[in-house]
C-alpha cells in the first residue's frame, strides 16, 4: 500500500494519534526525512541571502544548524556560531553547506564539504584560479556530491544556438557572442593608498586570509572591497562575470570546453589591485567567439554580435540538426539534491565559466595574448601565465 | 640624490597620480617606454627601483611596485628573455638580504613568476627565515618552480620543525 493511502488508513482507524503530525509528514509539515541540515559558511553581505536560496528560490526544507563567519571571534558558541569552518563539516547533523566567503576560500571549502559528505551550494565565481575548478568538479564526480554555483542564468536560456553550435555546424561561419558592460570593472578596482591597521579584536586575520598570502591587515581587503584584491578575487570582472558569462557560455555549448586563443586589450596592471581593463576576446577551437567588453577604458573593440541562428543554416544543415535529440531540461539545486542527479548549474559547468574571467584575468595581468590548451588546462608557451593559471597555496592549505 | 635616485625619481615621476586612491590606467606604450629604460639601465636601474621601495604598503610607493611588477611581465615575453635571468637573479639577491622583510616579501612574490633552477639553492635557505611571511613566499616560489623544487624540498625537510615543516610539507603536496 502507498505510504500516503496507509497514513490515511490509518489515521482514520486512530492509529497514530499520539504521533505528532510533523513526524509524518501532515498537511504543512515536512517529515524529518525530507528536511536537510544546513549551515552557511560566510555570512557577509550576500550570505543570508545565499542561505535562504536554500529553502526560497531551492525549495528545500532545511534546519538551520549552524553559521561561520571569521568575524566573530569572541562571539562564537562552537555550537550554533563558528569561526572555523572544519568544525562545521565535522558535524553529522549537516547535510548542505552554502557558501558565501570571499571567491579565495570557495574551491577548498567546496572540496572538503564534499569529502565531508555535504553537498554544496557556492556562491559566485565559484574559484579565485583556474586550476581550483578542476579539482572542485573531480572531487564532485568522485564523492557523487551535489554541487551548484550560485547564478541561474542559464535555467532561462533559449538553447538554439546551443544546439547548433554543439551540433558542429558553425560550418566557417563568423560566430561572435558580445556581452558590453555591466562589469563595475572601476567600481570594484582595488584601493592602494590604505593605511594598514591594528587587526580588529572580532577578526581572525589568518583565517580569513586562509591560503592567500597573508598581509597585514587593511580595512579594504575585507568586507566588499576584497573583490579589488587579486589575492582574494578578480576584480568587476570575476564578481560579475560569471552572472553575465554562464548562461552566455551555456547557449554558446562551450560549457564543457574552454578557449583556445585570448586576446586583450587592458592597461597593465597592478601586482595587487584589480584595475581597469578594455576588452577581452575569447576564440574557441571552432571559431566561435565571445567577446567582453568593459566600456570603461580605451576604445571600444568595433566588433559586432553574430549569432548563429536555424535562419543560417542550409536545407542540410537543417536536417543534420533535426535529427539530434533534444537536451534533457537542466535541474535545479533542490530537485538535484532529492533525486542526487547533478544540477544544471554543477563544478564542471561552472569551471568552465568561471574559466572564463580567470583566462581573461591571466590575459589581462601578462598584457598578452594567451594561447590555451582546453584538455591539459594550461598555457602554451607561457610559464608566466602558467603561474597565474596554477597558484600556490599558503600553509596549511592546498588543493 | 645619487645619479640612480634622479633617475628613478625622473622615470616614475612620467606616471600618472593615483585617482581616488586607486592606481590609474597607465598607457601600455608608456610603460613599455618606461620598461625598456630600466633594463638598458642594467643592474643599477633594477636595484635604483627596489631602493625605493617602502616597508609600509600603503600606496606611497604604488608606482615602484608597478613598475616591478610591470618588468616581470615584459621579461616573460621571447623578446625579452635575455633579461629574465638577470632580473630573477638581482631580484633573489635583494629578496635574500639585508632589506626588510616586508620589502623581501614583496620581491618573492615577484620572482614567483619568474623564478627557475637556478634560483633554488638560496629558495631553499629563504625556508629557514625568521620571518614567517618570508618563509611561506620562499615556499610558495619553490611550489610554483614546480617539479624540480620536490628533491631540495625533502631534503629540507628532514632538518625542518614546526611552522616551517608544516610549510614545506605543504609545498610538497602542491607539486605534481
Amino acid at each position: 500500500m502507498p505510504r500516503r493511502k496507509f497514513v490515511k488508513f490509518a489515521a482514520g482507524a486512530g492509529l497514530f494519534q499520539i504521533v505528532a503530525p510533523h513526524v509524518l509528514g501532515g498537511p504543512n509539515h515536512t517529515p524529518p526525512s525530507e528536511t536537510f541540515g544546513a549551515a552557511l559558511i560566510g555570512v557577509g553581505g550576500r550570505g543570508p541571502g545565499t542561505f535562504s536560496d536554500l529553502s526560497g528560490l531551492h525549495g528545500l526544507a532545511i534546519r538551520d544548524v549552524a553559521k561561520c563567519d571569521v568575524k566573530w571571534v569572541g562571539s562564537a558558541d562552537n555550537k550554533t556560531r563558528y569561526t572555523d569552518f572544519r568544525r562545521v563539516l565535522e558535524r553529522k547533523d549537516i547535510d548542505i553547506i552554502a557558501i558565501a566567503t570571499p571567491p579565495h576560500w570557495h574551491a577548498l571549502i567546496s572540496i572538503l564539504a564534499m569529502q565531508a559528505g555535504k553537498d554544496v551550494l557556492c556562491e559566485k565565481p565559484m574559484t579565485r584560479f583556474v586550476a581550483e575548478g578542476r579539482v572542485v568538479a573531480e572531487t564532485a564526480r568522485q564523492t557523487g556530491r551535489i554541487f551548484q554555483f550560485g547564478t541561474y542564468g542559464r535555467y532561462g536560456v533559449n538553447k538554439e544556438m546551443r544546439k547548433i553550435i554543439r551540433a558542429g555546424l558553425v560550418n566557417g561561419r563568423e560566430v561572435r557572442v558580445v556581452k558590453r558592460g555591466d562589469f563595475k570593472v572601476k567600481e570594484w578596482s582595488g584601493p592602494i593608498a590604505v593605511e594598514p591597521q591594528a587587526v580588529p579584536d572580532f577578526l581572525d586575520w589568518n583565517m580569513y586570509c586562509g591560503p592567500s598570502p597573508i598581509k597585514p591587515y587593511q580595512a579594504t581587503r575585507f568586507g566588499g572591497m576584497h573583490r579589488g584584491y587579486w589575492d582574494y578575487d578578480g576584480g568587476g570582472l570575476c564578481d560579475m562575470g560569471q552572472h553575465h558569462l554562464d548562461p552566455i557560455c551555456y547557449a554558446m555549448g562551450k560549457d564543457d570546453t574552454h578557449p583556445v586563443e585570448i586576446i586583450p586589450h587592458a592597461p597593465p596592471a597592478h601586482p595587487e589591485a584589480t584595475g581597469m581593463w578594455g576588452w577581452v576576446r575569447l576564440k574557441y577551437a571552432d571559431g566561435v567567439e565571445l567577446l567582453i567588453e568593459s566600456g570603461e577604458w580605451g576604445e571600444a573593440s568595433g566588433l559586432p554580435e553574430k549569432r548563429i541562428s536555424r535562419a543560417d543554416l542550409t536545407a542540410d544543415e537543417l536536417k543534420q540538426l533535426d535529427a539530434l535529440p533534444n537536451e534533457t531540461e537542466l535541474l535545479g539545486f533542490g530537485t538535484a539534491v532529492k533525486t542526487r542527479k547533478p544540477s544544471g548549474g554543477n563544478a564542471d559547468a561552472g569551471h568552465h565559466s568561471v574559466c572564463l574571467m580567470h583566462l581573461a584575468n591571466v590575459a589581462i595581468r601578462t598584457g598578452r595574448t594567451l594561447k590555451f590548451d582546453p584538455v591539459t588546462e594550461l598555457a602554451i608557451g607561457d610559464e608566466e601565465a602558467n603561474r597565474l593559471i596554477n597558484q600556490p597555496m599558503r600553509a596549511p592549505w592546498h588543493l | 640624490m645619487t645619479p640612480t635616485e634622479t633617475t628613478t625619481t625622473a622615470l616614475l615621476s612620467r606616471l600618472p597620480e593615483l585617482q581616488e586612491g586607486k592606481m590609474p590606467p597607465v598607457e601600455p606604450k608608456l610603460t613599455d617606454e618606461l620598461v625598456q629604460a630600466v633594463l638598458g639601465g642594467g643592474q643599477e636601474a633594477i636595484v635604483g627601483l627596489i631602493d625605493a621601495l617602502r616597508e609600509v604598503d600603503n600606496g606611497s610607493d604604488w608606482k615602484v611596485r608597478f613598475m616591478l611588477q610591470a618588468l616581470v611581465i615584459a621579461v616573460g615575453t621571447a623578446a625579452q628573455a635575455p633579461h629574465k635571468r638577470k632580473l630573477a637573479e638581482i631580484m633573489l639577491d635583494e629578496a635574500a638580504g639585508i632589506r626588510p622583510a616586508p620589502i623581501r616579501t614583496f620581491l618573492l612574490a615577484r620572482l614567483r613568476l619568474l623564478a627557475g633552477c637556478d634560483e633554488l639553492p638560496r629558495l631553499i635557505a629563504l625556508l629557514t627565515a625568521e620571518d614567517p611571511q618570508l618563509s611561506d613566499a620562499a615556499a610558495t616560489v619553490l611550489v610554483s618552480i614546480g617539479t624540480p623544487s620536490k628533491e631540495p624540498l625533502a631534503e629540507a625537510l628532514k632538518a625542518a620543525q614546526g611552522l616551517r615543516k608544516d610549510a614545506i610539507q605543504n609545498a610538497l603536496a602542491q607539486i605534481r
